[in-house]
C-alpha cells in the first residue's frame, strides 16, 4: 500500500511540471492592398515581316514597295489608275483583369501625319495623326480582333519611306 | 499520510510555476527578410504588409505576388534554447484573393508552418497572394493569425 501511494504522488507532480513550461504567443499579420482594374492590348498579327506579335508594340517592315512590283509578305497589291494599294489586316487582342466592364472601345491614330501621297486606312477608315479613329465600340474581350489595313499610294507620290506608327486605344465601356 | 502529501503539492507547484514564467515566456517577432522589401511593417509580434495597388500583367489568368518575411521567436531574458511550433492560419479575408504560406495554401484552418522553430533564429517564410483577373477590383484585406508553442 505505501509503494503505491508513492508511484501516485510522482505522476501529479510530473503532470505539474508539464503544465509550467507551456508557453504560447501570438502576432498578425495583416496585409492590405488595392486591386485595381486594368485592361491589356496586344497586337496579335499584322502583314509584313512582323516582330513582336503578342505584345503590345508590334512592327512590320514592308520592305521595298512599288506599284509594280511584288506585295509584300502578307499583304496583297492592287493598282488602280492613278494610285495602288496594298491590304493586309491588323489582329488586335485587349484583355480586361479586375473589371466588370463587358465590352471596349477601340481606337487608332497614326503616330505622325502620314506621306504626302499616301493614306492609311484601318476597317475602311482614314487614319490622321491629329484624331482617333474609332475601329469598334463593342469589342469583345479575350478574342483578336481583326481589322482590313490598306496603304493607299498615289501615283504622284515621291519616292520615299512611308514609315509611321498606328497607336491603338482601347478603352472599357 | 496523506494529507502531509497533499499539504506539500500545492507549494512544490507553486514555486515552479514562480520561478518559470520570465524564462519561459514566449513571444513572436516579425522582421524584414531583406533590405529590399520595404512592403512590411513590422511592430514586435504585429507586421502590416501593403501591397499598394495591384495591377495585373501579362496575360495569364491572375496576378501573383510574392514577399518574404522574417519570424523570430524570442523567449523571456534573451534565452536562446528550445524549439517552439509556428502555427498559422487566416483569420479573415476579403475573397479577393487566395494565400498560400511556404506554398501552402493558407485557410481558416490552422497548420502548422515550422514544427520546431529554433527560438532566437529568424526563419524566413514566403507568402504567396494570387488574385484571379474575374475578381472585383476594390480594397485587398487579409488577416493572418500566428501562433507560437514551446515544445
Amino acid at each position: 500500500m505505501k509503494r503505491m501511494f508513492v508511484v501516485s504522488a510522482a505522476v501529479v507532480m510530473l503532470a505539474f511540471a508539464s503544465a509550467a513550461s507551456a508557453a504560447t504567443s501570438s502576432g498578425t499579420l495583416t496585409v492590405t492592398g488595392t486591386v485595381e482594374s486594368s485592361v491589356s492590348l496586344t497586337v496579335e498579327s499584322a502583314g509584313g515581316t512582323t516582330s513582336g506579335t503578342g505584345t503590345a508594340a508590334a512592327t512590320s517592315d514592308l520592305g521595298n514597295i512599288s506599284k509594280y512590283g511584288s506585295a509584300p509578305t502578307g499583304f496583297t497589291l492592287a493598282r488602280g489608275a492613278s494610285n495602288w494599294t496594298i491590304s493586309s489586316t491588323v489582329g488586335v487582342q485587349v484583355d480586361k483583369a479586375n473589371l466588370t466592364s463587358t465590352d471596349y472601345t477601340l481606337t487608332a491614330q497614326l503616330g505622325s501625319a502620314p506621306a504626302s501621297g499616301v493614306t492609311w486606312k484601318l476597317n475602311g477608315s482614314t487614319l490622321s495623326d491629329s484624331s482617333a479613329t474609332t475601329l469598334t465600340s463593342t469589342g469583345t474581350y479575350g478574342s483578336t480582333g481583326s481589322y482590313s489595313w490598306d496603304i493607299v499610294v498615289a501615283d504622284s507620290a515621291a519616292a520615299a519611306a512611308i514609315d509611321n506608327t498606328i497607336n491603338f486605344t482601347a478603352t472599357s465601356n | 499520510m496523506v494529507l502531509l502529501v497533499s499539504a506539500a503539492l500545492p507549494v512544490r507547484a507553486e514555486r515552479r510555476r514562480s520561478a518559470a514564467p520570465p524564462e519561459q515566456a514566449l513571444s513572436i517577432v516579425f522582421v524584414e527578410a531583406g533590405p529590399g522589401d520595404a512592403s512590411l511593417k513590422a511592430a514586435g509580434s504585429e507586421a502590416w504588409l501593403d501591397l499598394n495597388a495591384v495591377n495585373h500583367q501579362g496575360n495569364s489568368r491572375s496576378t501573383r505576388l510574392r514577399r518574404t518575411f522574417g519570424i523570430r521567436i524570442e523567449r523571456a531574458g534573451n534565452a536562446t534554447a528550445g524549439t517552439a511550433a509556428i502555427v498559422a492560419r487566416l483569420e479573415s479575408w476579403d475573397g479577393r484573393a487566395t494565400y498560400r504560406l511556404d506554398g501552402r495554401p493558407l485557410t481558416a484552418a490552422p497548420f502548422i508552418v515550422d514544427a520546431h522553430a529554433a527560438v532566437g533564429t529568424v526563419t524566413v517564410h514566403t507568402l504567396d497572394i494570387e488574385i484571379p483577373i474575374e475578381a472585383a477590383a476594390g480594397p485587398l484585406a487579409a488577416s493572418i493569425a500566428w501562433e507560437v508553442n514551446s515544445n
